[in-house]
């Protein structure tokens, strides 16, 4: 099974940014070893491009989760707190990382005056 | 010293500027980590080239974008870095900081300093660049002076040209190379800060010298090389005073074979600054053979296709873009120029494999070194039939052609003579004495090492050896005749070494010259 079509297993087995388990389990049953490990790594990259995660210094009430979701209406959003942060957020969205945060701009601040 | 007002107003220029990056990165994650070659997910904005920092600290270089991942080779130690390791984009390609603080400093590929002293800050100049085009080119015609006399008579070198050294292991090739380096002294002013011990030779070299040519910077990349041999040549350099003008960039057999790959690049940056400035540089690569190996080594780890002898298919590329980037720029861009050495060693003299061949197609021409001719005394070893110049007498200057015209023929007739005189059948008065006119010819052209000579010199060796002022001196005395002729002309008659070193054409009034002092000079020896 080559590359394509493992991307396109991937593509029947999610509806709607969800991944339909009982569906993966059945594909999984007809797949070879290597072809399993393929579709393992798809579904990886699929979470990733899918998911978005967001830190936050502390945690915050639905209706922030609400106004951050609608920035972001095609993406699943995890949220987690990093105190080490102090204050704002970071979020990463598959290998784009967004600094919004005082730890970043301090240490900014510190490269800076190095350079 | 710096006051507190102007530390707070560069604080304040700073504040100007802060914060115009962007705040958002584009990252990867480790995947894997074998072989010195990282494979990371992400880094979707990753450009091919661009350098990674790790979460460790270490560096790498990108040098394969993959559908679904990039392989990153590591520039540094890679032990410490596992799977799941953030790597950041630095949005730079690969450069090396350059200035003119660089100049008898020892670097590594990276622009490091491997000799102890303090950071080289400075231009930052990019390692790969394209050459200059046809437009801002000029033709070679200033020569490049070895100090080495089969060189500087039978094979020139120009500025700007690409002269291949090519031979077997222990011929003499890096000796050429360094020769040529510690004779660019002559170019620099000949009061050096470190004076120390000079021979007396070398005071009166410097005495003639005039300065009419622009002084050369030199740069001395060594590949795959032994750490005790670079540590040799350095130490030789600053014992002649040529380690103030050159700059050493060492990638020895113990560093990375991604550092052996980049090594020849870093030298060429760093010539691009000088030859920018106008400045004309000789760069010397010891040697481009490893440099493949290290080539194919990374390639074959990032897994990419093999061809002819498990090289990659771009290997002719590899050498094709550092080498084109020896020039000579015109007056509209700064007349400056690079003339590179590469240097490739042969198995068994076979030039005809894959990587000589190469880059013979490349250079301007080879000067060969034969074993043979090494192992029955001729040093250097050069075979005069297998070397050439294809720049040849646009390289020389008049007075060098004067004496050298005939010379590679003389040689060439007396070698194709040798091999009928083993006959044994008996010779004419003409073919004897050509006979004995070729050997000394052959003995007048060995030198010894680290014994370059200005061209002045030169020029009254061969003068002499062609006009038959050696013919009475018996083989085993031709190099003490030599010495001693030097030493007298260089005493007794100065000027006449003045107007030899002025690049004019051996006139009527210069060969009664020439030949009144030689004659003073046998006089003196009977």
């Amino acid at each position: 099974m080559n590359k394509k079509r493992i991307i396109n297993l991937v593509a029947i087995c999610t509806k709607n940014n969800i991944l339909d388990s009982e569906k993966v389990f059945s594909c999984a049953k007809y797949l070879s070893r290597s072809e399993l490990k393929q579709f393992i790594n798809a579904l990886k990259q699929w979470q990733s491009k899918t998911t978005l995660t967001v830190y936050l210094a502390k945690n915050i009430d639905t209706a922030m989760q609400e106004q951050i979701q609608s920035l972001f209406p095609t993406k699943k959003i995890i949220y987690k707190v990093d105190a080490t942060l102090i204050t704002g957020t970071r979020i990463v969205d598959n290998d784009t990382v967004y600094e919004m945060n005082l730890r970043h701009e301090l240490k900014s601040i510190a490269n800076h005056v190095q350079q | 010293m710096i006051n507190d007002t102007d530390i707070i107003k560069q604080l304040e220029g700073k504040l100007e500027t802060f914060g115009q990056d962007s705040k958002s990165h584009n990252i990867g994650i480790v995947e894997k980590n074998n072989d010195g070659v990282i494979s990371a997910t992400g880094l979707s904005h990753a450009v091919m080239g661009e350098i990674v920092t790790f979460s460790t600290g270490a560096q790498g270089v990108i040098l394969n974008l993959n559908e679904d991942n990039v392989s990153i080779i590591a520039l540094g130690q890679v032990n410490d870095i596992k799977e799941g390791d953030e790597i950041r984009r630095t949005e730079k390609l690969l450069h090396i900081q350059v200035s003119e603080q660089v100049l008898g400093r020892v670097v590594n590929a990276l622009g490091k300093p491997l000799d102890g002293k303090p950071p080289i800050k400075g231009q930052e100049m990019p390692l790969e660049r394209i050459a200059a085009g046809v437009v801002e080119r000029e033709p070679v015609d200033t020569p490049l002076k070895t100090g080495i006399k089969a060189i500087d008579a039978m094979i020139p070198v120009g500025r700007g040209q690409r002269e291949l050294i090519i031979g077997d292991r222990g011929l003499g090739k890096t000796a050429i190379a360094i020769d040529a380096i510690i004779n660019q002294k002559l170019t620099h002013s000949a009061q050096t800060k470190n004076a120390s011990k000079t021979s007396t030779k070398n005071k009166k070299e410097e005495k003639v010298l005039e300065k009419t040519e622009k002084p050369v910077i030199c740069v001395y990349v060594a590949i795959g090389q032994k750490d005790s041999t670079v540590a040799q040549i350095i130490s030789k350099l600053r014992d002649s005073n040529a380690l103030s003008y050159t700059v050493v960039v060492s990638a020895t057999a113990s560093t990375p074979a991604a550092l052996q790959y980049l090594a020849p690049y870093a030298g060429t940056a760093i010539a691009e600054y000088f030859m920018e400035k106008g400045q004309d540089v000789l760069i010397v690569y010891d040697d481009l053979t490893k440099h493949a190996w290290a080539y194919r080594q990374l390639s074959l780890v990032l897994r990419r296709p093999a061809g002819r002898e498990a090289y990659p298919g771009d290997i002719f590329y590899l050498h094709s873009r550092l080498l084109e980037r020896a020039v000579r720029l015109n007056k509209d861009n700064g007349s400056g120029s690079i003339t590179a050495l590469p240097i490739i060693e042969t198995q068994a003299g076979d030039i005809s494999a894959y990587i000589p061949t190469n880059v013979i197609s490349i250079t301007d021409g080879q000067i060969f070194l034969q074993s043979d001719l090494f192992n029955i005394g001729i040093r250097p070893a050069i075979d005069p039939g297998n070397s050439v110049s294809r720049v040849g007498g646009a390289a020389q200057t008049k007075t060098m052609k004067s004496v050298a015209g005939k010379l590679r023929l003389e040689l060439a007739q007396y070698n194709s003579l040798a091999a009928f005189a083993q006959f044994g059948s008996e010779l004419d008065q003409e073919t004897l004495s050509q006979l004995e006119r070729g050997k000394r010819i052959t003995e007048i052209l060995k030198q010894p090492q680290y014994g370059p000579l200005p061209e002045s010199l030169e020029v009254l060796s061969l003068w002499a050896v062609t006009n038959g002022y050696f013919d009475h001196v018996a083989i085993d005395e031709v190099s003490a005749f030599e010495t001693s002729l030097h030493d007298f002309v260089a005493t007794h008659n100065e000027p006449l070494l003045q107007k030899l070193s002025t690049g004019n054409k051996i006139d009527e009034e210069l060969t009664k010259m020439l030949k009144k002092t030689l004659d003073d000079f046998i006089k003196t020896k009977s």
